[in-house]
């Protein structure tokens, strides 16, 4: 339900949960975006509704990553986390916001195209998950 | 012959209007999460809803009377004085959130930013309020809802024979991932988006509004008996497509927009039409709903003349209360705070608070007083009670709940 504040992590297993709570939150966010996209581009949806769906999931992925950017690594297992993690959060929010500017200027077929990488993106923050948590 | 269409127009209504921007989120976020493992809560919430509707119509029936008046003269002035101040407080903040998830669907149309939208959509509920005969508001908007159905449509492209969700529906307790105390605290959110103390409010007063006698029990009966639980189907079947689409992806569900995907994904654009219809239908029914109660409640406590059958002038107070309401639930809307997230605190918090305005009513339906022939029957009570327990437990465990799970993140 709602977000909460980000409590710094004082542990590596907080650290851990974290990072796998905000791998979860991209997921979500990337898994949304390649559905909209692919309904879009199928003519299923309208150029608005599709426009702030992508807007709604950029929003949700650029907060995961924020949130989890500003927590500090309290070790040196914890810095092997965040560079596992970041890179691939930030890949995704790049992607989903290029799916958001094409969506907001109506050319609703590409999208599918331009949100493709966000599928390899989404298996491997899975993966993550499922390995970390 | 009148009659008779009287009672179907009155399921229908009911119908249409039982579902709103709570049971729209709650729904689709539990489905997402948890699959059908809490579907028996919207049964249980269905079922509370009926009895707690019934009795309240029925004792605004007979008593001619409305129900936060009988709840001072039952409880005293000073503590149903701060039931009215829980009960105020809730509906403001139910109002807030019908409000911004109205002007969210509008976005949803237009694709521009909600914010711009609240203003002009609570001046919108303020000319219907100020405007519009309550029985024509009722129906038109509570009928609109019935565009809703689609979402039953959806959920049988997405599940076929609904084989996944009846095997999912059959399941009690939380999916792998999941704790029980996030399972225990989305049952209560589930609770409390079907059991909104402002239905009842508002149920109870449309009843004197309507000038209902004995003869109209029946179709008191009849709205909540067969239109109630019809509108259940429509927040199963929310539950039901969110969780056919979302639960196998890892998709949850934040956002009023991704409400409308599992429509798109299974009927289309015609889909989408009919799914953004019916919840703005049924978002603006439950706007105004809200907004009434905030002025039935206040003025029945303190005796003022109420209700739309008197023409404004001579039910200022009751006006200003409306007006008043709309006010700050516009500020709570442009305060930026997300309405989702507003809705949430409002269904969990109504769930809370429903034995104030519960007990009350449960009492007075069995006081012959009141009621003449018209008390509970034993099987009634029976039931009532087991919900009087429920809603106890519920109201102490919700806010440890709410802390405990982080308001179930």
């Amino acid at each position: 339900m709602a977000s909460s504040c980000v409590a710094p992590a004082r542990s590596q297993a907080a650290y851990q949960g974290k990072a796998v709570d905000t791998a979860e939150a991209v997921v979500s966010a990337a898994r949304t975006v390649l559905l909209t996209a692919r309904l879009a581009a199928d003519g299923r949806s309208f150029a608005p509704t599709v426009a702030v769906t992508v807007a709604d999931a950029e929003s949700d992925a650029a907060s995961a990553r924020d949130a989890f950017a500003s927590v500090q690594p309290p070790d040196g297992a914890s810095d092997a986390i965040r560079r596992d993690l970041l890179p691939a959060v930030e890949r995704a929010v790049r992607v989903i916001e290029l799916v958001r500017i094409a969506a907001r200027r109506g050319e609703l077929d590409r999208l599918p195209a331009i949100a493709r990488p966000l599928d390899a993106i989404a298996t491997g923050l899975d993966r993550f998950s499922t390995t970390e948590g | 012959m009148k009659k008779a269409f009287e009672i179907f127009l009155g399921i229908l209504t009911a119908f249409g209007g039982f579902v709103d921007i709570g049971d729209l989120v709650a729904n689709a976020e539990t489905g997402a999460r948890f699959g059908m493992h809490l579907a028996w809560m919207v049964v249980v919430g269905v079922i509370g809803i009926v009895i707690y509707a019934e009795m309240s119509g029925r004792v605004a029936t007979m008593s001619q009377r409305p129900v936060f008046d009988i709840i001072r003269e039952r409880l005293g002035a000073r503590l149903a004085l701060v039931n009215l101040g829980a009960s105020f407080f809730i509906n403001l903040l139910t109002f807030a959130a019908e409000i911004g998830g109205l002007a969210l669907v509008v976005e949803l149309v237009t694709g521009i930013n909600y914010l711009l939208w609240v203003p002009m959509l609570a001046i919108g509920v303020w000319i219907v309020l100020w405007k519009v005969r309550f029985s024509v508001m009722e129906k038109v908007f509570g009928l609109s809802g019935l565009a809703l159905i689609v979402t039953v449509l959806a959920l049988w492209r997405l599940d076929p024979g609904l084989a996944n969700t009846f095997s999912s529906a059959g399941r009690f307790g939380p999916p792998a991932g999941e704790d029980w105390p996030t399972y225990a605290f989305f049952a209560i959110a589930l609770l409390g988006a079907a059991m909104t103390p402002y239905e009842v409010f508002f149920f109870s007063s449309g009843a004197v509004e309507d000038n209902w006698t004995r003869k109209d029990l029946i179709v008191n009966r009849a709205n909540v008996y067969i239109g109630f639980p019809l509108g259940g189907i429509l927040s199963l079947a929310i539950m039901g497509a969110s969780a056919a689409l979302f639960q196998p992806r890892g998709v949850s569900v934040d956002h009023l927009s991704q409400v409308t995907l599992p429509v798109s994904a299974s009927v289309g654009q015609v889909g989408l039409v009919f799914l953004l219809y019916g919840m703005f239908a049924a978002i603006f029914s439950a706007a105004l709903e809200t907004a009434l109660s905030a002025g039935y409640t206040v003025s029945q406590f303190f005796g003022w003349q109420w209700g739309k059958f008197v023409r404004p002038r001579e039910a200022a107070r009751f006006h200003v209360v409306i007006l008043f309401t709309l006010c700050v639930g516009v500020l709570i809307a442009l305060s930026t705070l997300d309405p989702i997230v507003v809705t949430e605190y409002s269904i969990v918090l109504s769930a809370a608070a429903l034995p104030l305005t519960y007990l009350p009513i449960l009492i007075v339906a069995n006081d012959p007083a009141y009621m003449k022939d018209k008390t509970n029957s034993k099987a009634l009570n029976a039931v009532a009670f087991a919900f009087l327990l429920l809603l106890l437990v519920v109201s102490i465990v919700t806010i440890p709940l709410m802390i405990w799970t982080k308001a179930g993140a």
